[in-house]
This record gives C-alpha cells, sequence and structure tokens, in this order.
C-alpha cells in the first residue's frame, strides 16, 4: 500500500453511488483497467489508498485501525459493536427500515399475534423498535432472501431494508411501517483521527462536500 | 484435536520478554517516584454471575464448585482492597498484571496487561495529585519508547455540567453522549428531542466538536475546568517527549460515567485503542462508603505489545527498557 490512509469503500450498491461522486475529487479511484477485481487500488490523493469492503467487514477494518476511513449505511453502524467515529451523515444511499408482512396482513392483526415472529438481518434496529413500542417478538436472524420467509412460514413478517419496494411486491409483501431512516454514513478510525486530525480533516472534508455537491 | 484460542494469547519469545521489560521499567518508574506495589488478587469470589455480566468479567468454577470471576479492572480491585484493609487512604500506590475482560471487539484478547498508578487522598489535595501525576504520565512515552503519538486531554465537566443544569438525564442523556463519543453531530439535536435545551445544547456540542468551546452557550459555568485544561496542556507540553503532540480535546466524553474531572489518553496511529488511560474519578471511594479521592492511569500493554509487531516503525531501536536506565 502506498498511500499512508486507507480509505474503505463498501462494495455494492452504496459503493457504486459513492464511486460517482467522487468521480473528478482528488479522492476518486483509480480501478486499474487490467485487474478491475483487484480489491486495493490508488486514489488520486497521494496519500491515500482504496479498498473495497463489505459494510460489516468494513466497519471492523476501521475499527481496528486496518484501514483509516471508509462510508458504510447507517444500519451497519447500529448492528456494530466496533468503536468508530461517525464524523458525518452523507444523505445518499437513503433507504427504509421497515417492517412489512404479506399483503393483505394489518399491523394490528401482526400486534393481536400471540408468539409474533419476525425475520430480520437488523437485530438490534428491530429490537430497539419494538422496545419503544413495548411489544415483544422472536426475532428470527437470517442474513439473506428475508422477503421469501412469510411465505415459507418461518416469520410471520419482516424488517428489512426498502428503497424502491419492487423486491416486496414482487414477493408479495407490503410495508406496514418504516421504522428508521438509513443513509450512507462518513466513519473514521479514532486513533487516526485523533493522531493525524490536521491531515485528516480536509480529506474528510472532500467526501462530505463531494456527497453534498451531488445532493444539490 | 487442539483448539485454537485466540482470546487468551500465548506469548512467545519476543513479546513475552517485551512484556517483561515494559512491565519492569514502568514499575521502576513508578516506584521512583514513591509509588509502592500492591496485586489485588487475581480472582473474586463474591461474584454473582449478574454482576460478572455487567462487568463482562470471566468466571470460572474452582475445586470446591464455587464460582469465581477472575480481575477485570485494577482500579475496582484496588478499591475494593482498600476499603477491606486501610482506614486511611494509602496516598500512591502502583501495581502490574493481568486482567479478565470479555472482549467488546472481536480481535481483542480476554487477558490483557496492565500496568499503572493510583492517588488516592483526602480531597484537598486534588490539585497536587493531578499535578504529579501528569508530570508521571508524561515519561511514560519516553520509558516505551514511543516515537509517535498524541496525548488527548479533556475534562468531564464539559459535558456534565451543561447536561445537569438541563436537567437531561436517562436515555436522552446516553444517546447526546453517545452522539458526542463518535463525534456525530448530525445525531446531536436528535438525541435531544423534545427537550427545551435542545438547540443551546447543539450549540454547545458544535463548539465542543469544533474545537471552539468560547463559542459554547455555557463557557461561563466551565470557565475554572477550561483554565484548568489549558493549564494541565502547558505543564504536560514542557514534560512530554517532544515526539508526543499534546492536544485539548473538548468533546472527548468516553469514560463520562466513571471521570469526574481531568481524563487523558495517549493514543498512536494505528493503534487498534488508547495505549494509556487515566484521570481523576472522585464518585468511587464514596460510593463505597469512603470520603477519598482518587485518580490514577494505567498503560495497556497488551495493546502497545500488539502494536510494535504491527508497526516497529513506531518505536525507538533502542529504549530505556532495553539499555537498562
Amino acid at each position: 500500500m502506498s498511500g499512508s490512509f486507507v480509505f474503505a469503500l463498501p462494495k455494492g450498491r452504496l459503493g457504486e453511488s459513492l464511486q460517482k461522486r467522487l468521480a473528478n475529487t482528488p479522492l476518486e479511484p483509480i480501478v486499474p483497467v487490467d485487474n478491475p477485481r483487484a480489491l486495493t487500488f490508488a486514489t488520486r490523493h497521494p496519500n491515500v489508498t482504496a479498498v473495497w469492503l463489505k459494510g460489516k467487514d468494513l466497519v471492523r477494518y476501521v475499527s481496528s485501525g486496518a484501514a483509516t476511513f471508509g462510508v458504510v449505511g447507517s444500519d451497519v453502524l447500529v448492528e456494530s459493536d466496533d468503536d468508530v467515529l461517525e464524523l458525518d451523515d452523507l444523505r445518499f444511499g437513503i433507504c427504509q427500515l421497515s417492517l412489512a408482512a404479506p399483503t393483505g396482513i394489518t399491523e394490528a392483526q401482526l400486534r393481536q399475534t400471540s408468539h409474533l415472529k419476525l425475520a430480520t438481518k437488523y437485530v438490534r434496529a428491530t429490537a430497539a423498535w419494538l422496545e419503544r413500542e413495548q411489544l415483544t417478538a422472536e426475532l428470527v436472524h437470517i442474513e439473506s432472501s428475508v422477503e421469501i420467509a412469510p411465505k415459507l412460514g418461518l416469520a410471520h413478517a419482516i424488517v428489512d431494508l426498502v428503497q424502491t419496494g419492487e423486491t416486496l411486491r414482487a414477493n408479495e409483501l407490503t410495508v406496514l411501517r418504516e421504522i428508521d431512516t438509513i443513509s450512507a454514513r462518513l466513519v473514521m478510525n479514532r486513533a487516526a483521527f485523533l493522531t493525524h486530525r490536521d491531515a485528516l480533516r480536509p480529506i474528510a472534508a472532500i467526501i462530505s462536500d463531494a456527497a453534498r455537491a451531488m445532493a444539490k | 484435536m487442539a483448539t485454537h484460542k485466540p482470546h487468551f494469547p500465548d506469548l512467545l519469545f519476543e513479546p513475552a520478554q517485551k512484556l517483561r521489560r515494559w512491565e519492569a521499567a514502568l514499575m521502576q518508574l513508578f516506584t521512583d517516584h514513591q509509588y509502592r506495589e500492591l496485586r489485588p488478587s487475581l480472582v473474586r469470589r463474591e461474584s454473582a454471575s449478574s454482576y460478572a455480566s455487567t462487568r463482562g468479567e470471566v468466571l470460572c468454577l474452582d475445586t470446591d464448585g464455587a464460582i469465581t470471576a477472575l480481575r477485570s479492572d485494577f482500579t475496582l480491585s484496588l478499591a475494593e482492597l482498600f476499603i477491606a484493609r486501610f482506614e486511611t487512604p494509602p496516598t500512591r500506590v502502583c501495581y502490574a498484571g493481568p486482567i479478565f475482560r470479555k472482549p467488546t471487539s472481536a480481535w481483542e484478547a480476554a487477558e490483557r496487561f496492565e500496568v499503572g498508578c493510583e492517588f488516592t487522598a483526602h480531597s484537598s489535595t486534588n490539585a497536587d495529585a493531578d499535578a504529579e501525576l501528569y508530570a508521571l504520565m508524561a515519561k511514560v512515552p519516553d520509558v516505551l519508547g514511543l516515537t509517535d503519538g498524541t496525548l488527548q486531554l479533556a475534562q468531564a465537566a464539559l459535558a456534565r455540567k451543561p447536561l445537569d443544569q438541563e436537567q437531561i438525564t436517562g436515555p436522552m442523556r446516553t444517546q447526546f453522549v453517545h452522539a458526542l463519543s463518535v463525534r456525530a453531530l448530525h445525531r446531536v439535536a436528535p438525541s435531544l428531542s423534545g427537550s427545551t435545551a435542545q438547540s443551546k445544547l447543539t450549540e454547545h456540542a458544535r463548539a465542543l466538536l469544533e474545537d471552539n468551546i468560547d463559542a459554547s452557550p455555557y463557557r461561563d459555568i466551565l470557565d475554572g475546568e477550561v483554565r484548568a485544561l489549558r493549564a494541565s496542556a502547558k505543564l504536560v507540553s514542557e514534560r512530554i517527549s517532544s515526539k508526543i503532540a499534546v492536544r485539548i480535546d473538548y468533546a472527548s466524553v468516553e469514560g463520562l460515567n466513571f471521570y469526574t474531572g481531568p481524563m487523558f489518553r495517549l493514543w498512536a496511529p494505528h493503534a487498534s485503542g488508547e495505549l494509556l488511560a487515566g484521570g481523576r474519578y472522585d464518585a468511587l471511594y464514596p460510593a463505597l462508603g469512603r470520603p477519598w479521592a482518587a485518580a490514577g492511569f494505567c498503560v495497556r500493554l497488551s495493546r502497545l505489545l500488539e502494536l510494535h509487531e504491527a508497526h516497529p516503525e513506531l518505536f525507538s531501536a533502542t529504549t530505556t527498557t532495553e539499555n537498562g536506565s
């Protein structure tokens, strides 16, 4: 790694969205044409190297100091124990953490279910919502294809991220309640922030400005 | 089949030697300054499992089947020892050894080595004790051979006093403190939703996070603390290695539930956490029934070992631990 700071970019849709925002900025990633599957690559900034990481792992890399800073969805932060600074709400990658049930089922019916089962990847956020609502439910923790859980009898309803709602509709589910708004956050390693604050503040500002410029 | 236990690490050769040398050098530093060595027992037999789970203690059964908790924290173990054995504060003590605590991070070991010191006294000696600890702490980076880092100085009252004045308690206080802790200004106003002090405390948080304490609407009630903090920074800067930056951090609120006055932490690039932490915790002994004040600091040797292994360039080749001075 040639750069002294490591920038962790999120894989997937959020990462693609971030890449567009960073185009023509000093932090624009330079993905090698001859090796597009490389996970580490340079940026236009001489002191910053970039890596692709999945959300939960990204937080762990940043928390441990292996990566200096990164961008990750706020949903990942809620579910993580790892200590990172959350310097900015970048206000893109916005979606809703929502309660959804098979079309035709109402929230009142769910509330009256004696042994309510909710399938979700977002156990902490769901548990916090249940506590606020003074509800109890069995949380079925699954990592993927949550939308099929009600149809296969694993759970009565799901709590999942909803952006357009297309996947829900395709699986005959309807949103009953929006629990939380999720967006991209700029995270940084605590030790790096404290020891290299003067160098890192302008770099953080590049990301914040790029995110806001596209939002305008 | 052998089981790999990364949370109870074995130290092989160089790290083992390094640990022994650092521990010896730091204990020598403390005893040279009239700190007397104590070793609170490694086990605590009175622990109930619910108590243990709140402190993350590691439990085991002894040969009689009784539940035993391993020492999870030196400060609390010392406090229990002092309460049981001393009529008056023992003043200066130092300690070294392992603690066992369930890790909160995946890479952190359950067994961690620490060295530290504590100054217990009647409260009238606070300022002198703080100055003495700052001076002692300033020598630690040289003893360790650390060549790059930042000493973060903070004051618990900068967050606590405004919250107390506005009578912010419970989950709202917790969320406000968490927002400051992760330096998320965007989380501050939502954390105070419904409070009449929302805009004033948000302005205060902005002043803390932007290192501009003079812009705080609570500046008047914090004058004594700000002056003391600046004086401490001057004192430490004059004494600490020039390779270690000294930085006042107004927004630091980590440990707010424990520390009552000055707080300080030593950081280095690439470290997974602070390498040294300490401050004043005057509420500890009164809570245990003794009208004593206390302050101290602890060096996290396990984190230093990890940092040394991954980034040896952050340490000088020859330190006071190697040359025997």
